[in-house]
């Protein structure tokens, strides 16, 4: 049951930032993003089991290993573009929110375009 | 999940509330601001390690 600590310590910075909300908003902001990226540290560390686990099955499809660890890269960047457009929105910055997540999706594609290119080459073969 | 991190930031930010307080009672505005500024400063320098290790461990568990 590890899921108690973590309840504990996100109980605790919503109480410390509720304290600091007023006088210092900076330091409320401090513990909000220290607390949310220790959180996200334990869940990050957890995940690194599951992914070897999947890692041995793909290895027994015919799949090639580097679209395994594309999909890895994808994953990676979506969480940190959501952890960084997430920090923003709770300080009310939600152009910048969005700017971050724009990022976050142009980085994908910049990743997913040669495959697309493969998938568009393989089809084209297809044809008579 | 270690907490000290947020119990030392929530300290700091305590011991800035008080002392402001107290400097704004002896008419010293511009050291109070200039003292919260410092508080900042003190619990980013506590934050930063975490965040850089947030980011290190995403790197080695995604194999970026």
């Amino acid at each position: 049951m590890e899921i108690i600590p973590i309840l504990g310590g996100a109980i605790a910075s919503v109480l410390f930032v509720l304290i600091f909300q007023d006088e210092q908003p900076e330091i409320a902001l401090l513990i909000n993003l220290a607390t949310s990226a220790l959180i996200f540290l334990f869940a990050v560390t957890r995940l690194g089991t599951v992914i070897a686990a999947f890692e041995s099955l793909a290895e027994r499809t015919a799949v090639s290993p580097q679209y395994f660890t594309l999909i890895l890269k994808i994953i990676a960047i979506a969480y940190i573009a959501e952890f960084g457009a997430q920090v923003c929105r709770d300080a009310d910055l939600e152009a910048l929110a969005g700017s971050v997540e724009l990022a976050g999706r142009v980085v994908i594609l910049l990743l997913a375009v040669p495959v697309l290119l493969t998938v568009f080459d393989l089809a084209l073969n297809l044809l008579p | 999940m270690d907490i000290d991190i947020i119990l030392q930031i929530a300290g700091i930010g305590l011991l800035i509330s008080v002392l402001n307080i107290v400097l704004k009672q002896a008419g010293k505005e511009e050291q109070a601001h200039l003292l919260a500024l410092v508080g900042v400063v003190i619990a980013l320098l506590l934050v930063i390690p975490t965040i850089n290790q947030l980011f290190l461990t995403v790197r080695s568990v995604f194999r970026l």
